[in-house]
C-alpha cells in the first residue's frame, strides 16, 4: 500500500489471523490509517515475527492453527524481549471464559469480532496511547 | 320313646381294626382314597350298609361333593353349596355330635332322605380353609356305632390336615409366584430407571451440543460477516476512492442488511447462552440516570430521525442499583427501540421510580403507538414471535427481542410487564430488584 502516511516511524502492527480475508482486510485498513503493517497466519509466525520485527502492537486471533492464540501471547508475555508489546485478542467467540481466558493469557485488551476495521484501528490507536502514557 | 337297652348292641372291632386304619390314612395323601377307607371301614366294622361321603371339590372349596359312598346308586351330581346357611346339611356341619334325621325329615332330592340317617360332621370351617367334608350314614333307628363318630372324627383331623396342607401348597405357591412378579417388577424398574437416567444424560448430552453447535455456527457466521461488514464499512469511507451516489447507495443497503444480520446471530447467540447457562452476571453498583442518559444517546440518531417527543422523566431519588448494568442497559435499549419503532405520531416516555416497600426499581418506557390487542400481549415474549410474524409484515425483527428481554430481567430477579390496548399505545415496565442475587 502506498499510502502517504506510511513511513518507517509509523507504528507497526502485527495483524496475526489465519481467515486471510480479514487479515488482508485489516492490514489494508491499517495502512491506510497510516500503519506499517506485518502479517502472521499462525501463533508460531506470530512468535517467529514478533520476535524478528519487535512489532508496536499485536492484533492476536485467538483460535489459530499450529499455535493457538492464548499459547502465543503466553509465549510472547514470558519472553524479557517482547513482554512489553501489547496483545489485542480479536476473535469471533463471543462466549463466556474467551475473555477472561485471554486476559489470564496475558492479552492487553479484547476485541470481538466482527469489528469494524475503523473500530479496530481505534483500539489499536487506544492501546498505543496507553502505552505511550505509561 | 324307644330305649336303648331294646336296641340290638353293635360288635365292637378291636384296636387292631382302629389302628389299622390309623396307619392306612397316615400314608395317603389323596383325600378320595381316604374317605372311601373310611366308608368300607364303616361298612365292615360298624355295621352299616349304606354310607356317602361328602367332601370339599378339588376345583372349588365353596361347595361339598360326593367322594365316596357305599350302597346307593352312583351319586354324583349332587353338589351341597356351602354358602345356603340355611341348609340342614351345612347346619349340620356345624355339629360336633352325630345327629339323627327321621325318614322324610331332609328334603327329598338329598341323598338317604328317604331313610333315617345320620350326619357326622367331619370337622368345622376354619378361617381359610373349607370344612373337611360331611359323612352320611343311613339308619332306620337313632342307634349309632360308637366307632363311627371315633372314625369320623379321625377322618375330618386327617382330611384338615391334608387340606391345610394344600392350602399352604398353594400359599407357598402364590408367594412364590408373588415374589418372582416383584422381583420382574424391580427389575423392570431398574431396566426403566437405568433407561432414564440414559435418556437424561443423551438429553444433556444433547443440550449441550445444541448450545455447542449454535455457538460454533455463530462463529462460523461471524467470520464471513466481519468481512462482508468491514470491507462494506472500508468502501464506503472511500478507502478504495471516492464512490458515485448509486454504488454508495447500494453499499448501505448492503451494510444494513449485514448488519440486520449481525443483530440476529448476535441475538440467537443470546438466547442460546441464557438457556446454556452460560450468560454471567457482571454484578456492580451503578445508576440509572446516567444508565438511561447512555440509552439515549446510543438511540439518537433514530429518536432524531422520527418526529415524536422523547422524554426521560427520572424520580430525583433514585437510589443507586447493584445489577448487571449491561444487561439492564440491554433491556432498556430493546423497550426503547420497539417503542420508537412502533409508534408513528406522539410521544414515547422513559419513566423511572423506586418503590421503597419493595425495594423495587420501576423503569417504564410508555409510547402512543400502535399497541398491542390482549390476545397478542403473550405471544409477544416468546422466540421469534411478533405480532404480526407474516412474510408480508410491516415491521421487521427477529422476534427475539423481548424474549431475551424477559430471560434478562429474570437472570436479575426482575420481571417486565406491559400495558396495552390497540391504538393506545404500549407500556412497558421493568421491575428491577435494588439488588440483585448472585446465584
Amino acid at each position: 500500500m502506498n499510502s502517504p502516511a506510511l513511513n518507517d516511524t509509523a507504528p507497526l502492527v502485527l495483524i496475526v489471523d489465519d481467515y486471510q480475508d480479514a487479515r488482508e482486510m485489516y492490514a489494508e485498513y491499517l495502512e491506510y490509517s497510516g500503519y506499517r503493517v506485518a502479517e502472521a497466519r499462525n501463533g508460531l509466525e506470530a512468535v517467529e515475527k514478533a520476535f524478528a520485527l519487535h512489532p508496536d502492537v499485536i492484533l492476536m486471533d485467538l483460535s489459530l492453527p499450529v499455535l493457538d492464540g492464548w499459547e502465543a501471547t503466553r509465549r510472547l508475555k514470558s519472553d524479557a524481549r517482547t513482554r512489553a508489546i501489547p496483545v489485542v485478542a480479536l476473535t469471533g467467540h463471543a462466549l463466556d471464559g474467551h475473555s477472561r481466558e485471554a486476559h489470564d493469557a496475558g492479552c492487553d485488551a479484547y476485541v470481538t469480532k466482527p469489528c469494524l476495521p475503523d473500530a479496530l484501528v481505534r483500539e489499536v490507536q487506544r492501546v498505543l496511547a496507553s502505552v505511550a502514557a505509561a | 320313646m324307644p330305649s336303648t337297652a331294646a336296641l340290638p348292641s353293635p360288635s365292637v372291632p378291636g384296636p387292631e381294626a382302629r389302628l389299622a386304619f390309623a396307619e392306612l390314612l397316615l400314608g395317603c395323601e389323596d383325600a378320595r382314597i381316604c374317605a372311601e377307607a373310611a366308608v368300607a371301614w364303616l361298612v365292615h366294622h360298624a355295621q352299616v350298609s349304606q354310607v356317602l361321603c361328602l367332601a370339599p371339590d378339588e376345583s372349588d372349596s365353596h361347595c361339598l361333593v360326593p367322594i365316596a359312598w357305599n350302597g346307593l346308586p352312583t351319586p354324583e351330581g349332587f353338589t351341597l353349596a356351602l354358602h345356603d346357611a340355611k341348609h340342614p346339611l351345612v347346619e349340620a356341619l356345624q355339629w360336633s355330635e352325630p345327629r339323627w334325621f327321621h325318614p322324610g325329615q331332609l328334603p327329598p332330592e338329598l341323598p338317604l332322605s328317604s331313610q333315617g340317617l345320620f350326619t357326622l360332621s367331619l370337622g368345622r370351617a376354619i378361617a381359610g380353609t373349607p370344612a373337611p367334608g360331611l359323612m352320611l350314614i343311613a339308619a332306620p333307628e337313632p342307634v349309632l356305632s360308637p366307632d363311627a363318630p371315633w372314625l369320623v372324627g379321625h377322618l375330618g383331623v386327617h382330611l384338615t390336615r391334608l387340606y391345610k396342607g394344600r392350602q399352604l401348597a398353594r400359599l407357598e405357591e402364590a408367594s412364590t409366584e408373588l415374589a418372582a412378579r416383584v422381583n420382574a417388577a424391580t427389575e423392570e424398574l431398574a431396566t426403566q430407571n437405568e433407561l432414564l437416567r440414559r435418556q437424561a444424560i443423551q438429553l444433556e448430552q444433547a443440550s449441550a451440543a445444541k448450545s455447542q453447535f449454535l455457538a460454533n455456527m455463530s462463529h462460523e457466521l461471524r467470520t464471513p460477516l466481519n468481512a462482508i461488514l468491514g470491507y462494506t464499512n472500508m468502501l464506503l469511507q472511500g478507502v478504495n476512492g471516492e464512490l458515485a451516489t448509486p454504488q454508495r447507495r447500494s453499499l448501505t443497503r448492503i451494510d444494513s442488511n449485514g448488519r440486520h444480520l449481525l443483530e440476529i446471530i448476535n441475538e440467537i447467540l443470546d438466547i442460546t447462552r441464557i438457556e446454556a447457562g452460560r450468560m454471567p452476571l457482571h454484578l456492580s453498583e451503578f445508576r440509572l440516570p446516567e444508565l438511561i442518559q447512555e440509552v439515549m444517546a446510543e438511540l439518537d440518531p433514530i429518536i432524531a430521525r422520527s418526529k415524536l417527543a422523547v422524554s426521560a422523566a427520572l424520580d430525583p431519588n433514585l437510589p443507586p442499583v447493584y445489577s448487571d448494568r449491561q444487561k439492564v442497559k440491554q433491556i432498556v435499549v430493546n423497550l426503547l427501540s420497539n417503542a420508537l419503532k412502533f409508534t408513528h405520531e406522539g410521544s414515547v416516555k422513559v419513566l423511572a421510580s423506586y418503590e421503597v416497600a419493595t425495594a423495587t426499581l420501576h423503569i417504564s418506557v410508555e409510547d402512543t403507538g400502535i399497541g398491542i390487542d390482549p390476545i397478542h400481549q403473550e405471544k409477544i415474549w416468546e422466540d421469534f414471535q411478533q405480532v404480526d410474524s407474516s412474510p408480508t409484515r410491516a415491521y421487521g425483527g427477529t422476534g427475539l427481542g423481548l424474549s431475551i428481554c424477559r430471560r434478562l430481567a429474570a437472570m436479575l430477579d426482575g420481571r417486565i410487564s406491559l400495558k396495552s390496548a390497540v391504538a393506545q399505545g404500549s407500556t412497558f415496565t421493568l421491575y428491577l430488584p435494588r439488588r440483585t442475587r448472585r446465584t
